[in-house]
């Protein structure tokens, strides 16, 4: 473990470069803050407990994950996260007649009641050669409706339906890994991706992939640049969609 | 506000992109049923082709979008139930149609449970080949909780169809750029038959833009009859819903659909004012908008001639929403072929399976010339005995 830690203490001298952490095991410092455009508020509360929280989204769509640490082996740093979301205020503004009417606004079709969506991950992150780190998970996401929910509550859009499948599920398991480095002075990757697996809904499979170039421009700001691949069961059928995202991340 | 969110929203999915758009002409979608049935192989001298614009299977369910209603996304089993009663009138000994033209056909629709409805009806009636032309195909539509949509027109046929093709129609220009983005692209679909032992000639299927306010639908209404008149001196049978009123009599007046069609709570114009009108239901925007149809009653032969229509009823294909009382014609059937037209009909009898009801034409192919020129019949139409 202290070895561990020291190639990557010694990683971030030699390139003066900070990997983003956010899809690894690995929990920021106690008091060491990190925000982004598409990527949430994370605060190391200890050195053992992180806090994090989509501040914007967080009015329309309450959300809050806590990530803390396990017990870590010789080559690896494991971690657990649990987030809760409660996306009933989002489903309910875009319920609407007219422009931005993503949801029937006929409540007697699709009506929304109270849903949270609780999801625990385990993950273990070790280093591969040399300053590059590698990142295994696994979890489950459940979704408690205080209420019918219609099947036809869903946006069926990438992105959208992967994650409002599980409204009318059993149980969702996900699967994942991520990889992140450096490649060239300050610039490095940030690749990986989620597999998920619907029990008790018709659409069963959905499949995440995320591949960036970050450039730490700044020694506290990352711009990142990539795009995301989403595969999915939709009820209409099967598709691939590729959608290109930047993100900007400040870190104290 | 809102535009730029959906400017946003629409670069956000731009790898795939959110609308599908098309070319002047391109290929039509072909389909076959899943068993074709020996059918195909035989020829009959008299066949009996059908435009029905079947409203994407729901029936007559107050659906929000052309008319009064706030259903949105209507359920598998109301769809089916539509879709089986479509299906038993198309499987009906006394029918027995052999070429049918479908608007509002939905494909993959999420209003209509992402039935394909085109495949639903091959597998499941003696017909056995179709081609399909999209007017309306979007991943998302975001607004009022559409979703997902393609719909359009499609030309089902015991025998093969070839060279099917789709002919994109003028866009609406009177909306703003984002909603032009998201509507409609109608399109004229075209397609050879190809019976044994019977010269092949061409089915013309379209679906005319209904709420233009501006001359989207006299465009339409040119392209349509050029594109018949360049079929010509090959054989066509051709129809569907033109969204238009047939020729009038000078110095008659055309019912005051706006306020026929008016919802709770909605006003139009009354006697005197100019408007506003109901777009959808207003048929002079245009004053020689009337007149537009003459063209197909002088040089084809239409399904039901305008001497029958005179003082009549009985010919009305259309009523809005959850009224059964027809009290318009919007759809037709023209051909340059000889047709037997006292066998001719306007289905009037099945009115509650669409907000449309079907035509049907009986083509003699025995004979190999084509019928003599309509003289010209105009002026011979009444409308004041409206229900």
């Amino acid at each position: 473990m202290r070895t561990f830690l020291l190639i990557l203490f010694s990683c971030s001298l030699i390139f003066s470069l900070d990997l983003p952490l956010d899809r690894t095991a690995i929990l920021l410092d106690k008091g060491q803050k990190e925000i982004g455009i598409c990527h949430p508020y994370r605060l190391g509360k200890t050195n053992d407990v992180e806090y994090s929280i989509h501040p914007i989204l967080g009015f329309l769509i309450p959300n809050f994950k806590v990530k803390g640490k396990l017990l870590s082996a010789k080559n690896s740093i494991n971690s657990y996260s649990l987030q809760f979301t409660y996306p009933t205020p989002l489903l309910k503004l875009v319920q609407k007649e007219g422009i931005g009417g993503l949801i029937t606004p006929n409540t007697a079709e699709v009506s929304i009641p109270h849903i949270i969506v609780s999801r625990l991950q385990i993950l273990s992150t070790r280093s591969i050669k040399e300053n590059h780190l590698f990142t295994i998970s696994a979890g489950m996401e459940f979704a408690i409706g205080f209420g019918e929910i219609d099947s036809r509550i869903t946006i069926d859009l990438p992105y959208f339906f992967p994650r409002m499948n599980m409204y009318n599920s059993d149980f969702t398991l996900v699967t994942g890994m991520h990889f992140t480095g450096p490649l060239w002075k300050n610039i490095g990757y940030d690749s990986g991706g989620e597999f998920k697996y619907n029990v008790g809904s018709e659409q069963n499979i959905s499949f995440e992939w995320g591949d960036y170039l970050f450039w730490q421009f700044k020694p506290k700001m990352k711009l990142l640049l990539g795009y995301n691949i989403y595969y999915a069961e939709y009820p209409f059928g099967n598709q691939w969609d590729l959608i290109p995202t930047v993100d900007l991340r400040y870190s104290w | 506000m809102k535009k730029i969110s959906l400017l946003f929203f629409i670069f956000f999915i731009s790898c795939n992109s959110l609308v599908t758009t098309f070319e002047d002409i391109e290929p039509a979608v072909k389909y076959s049923a899943n068993n074709v049935s020996q059918l195909a192989d035989s020829t009959k001298s008299n066949i009996t082709v059908m435009t029905w614009n079947i409203r994407f299977g729901a029936g007559r369910i107050d659906w929000f979008g052309d008319h009064c209603g706030d259903r949105v996304l209507l359920t598998e089993s109301e769809i089916k139930s539509n879709l089986d009663q479509i299906i038993d009138k198309l499987n009906d000994p006394d029918i027995n149609v052999d070429i049918l033209l479908l608007q509002e056909i939905d494909v993959d629709s999420k209003r209509s449970a992402y039935i394909d409805q085109v495949q639903y009806i091959l597998d499941n009636t003696h017909l056995n080949y179709g081609v399909f032309a999209s007017m309306w195909q979007a991943q998302v539509i975001p607004s009022d909780g559409l979703g997902r949509v393609n719909t359009g027109n499609a030309i089902l046929s015991r025998w093969k169809l070839d060279e099917p093709e789709r002919v994109q129609l003028d866009l609406m220009t009177d909306q703003d750029a984002l909603t032009q983005y998201f509507y409609l692209r109608r399109n004229i679909l075209k397609a050879k038959v190809e019976i044994p032992e019977i010269e092949p000639f061409y089915v013309v299927n379209t679906h005319l833009t209904a709420f233009a306010t501006d001359s989207t639908k006299k465009k339409h209404v040119e392209k349509y009859i050029s594109t018949l008149d360049e079929i010509l001196p090959n054989k066509f049978i051709s129809g569907g819903d033109l969204n238009s009123l047939p020729p009038i009599v000078s110095g008659d007046s055309i019912p005051d659909f706006c306020i026929k069609d008016k919802c709770v709570g909605e006003t139009f114009h009354n006697e005197t004012d100019g408007g506003p009108h109901k777009s959808g239901s207003y048929f002079e925007y245009d004053e020689f908008e009337n007149d537009w149809l003459q063209p197909l009653y002088d040089n084809y032969t239409p399904a039901i001639p305008l001497s029958q229509l005179y003082n009549d009823t009985l010919h009305f294909t259309h009523s809005p929403g959850t009224s059964l009382d027809l009290d318009r014609k919007l759809d037709y059937l023209f051909t340059n072929m000889n047709s037997m037209e006292s066998e001719s009909q306007t289905m009037q009898q099945i009115k509650e399976i669409s907000d449309h009801v079907p035509i049907l034409l009986i083509l003699d192919l025995s004979s190999s010339e084509p019928a003599p020129m309509l003289n010209n019949n105009k002026n011979l139409f009444l409308r004041e005995n409206i229900k």
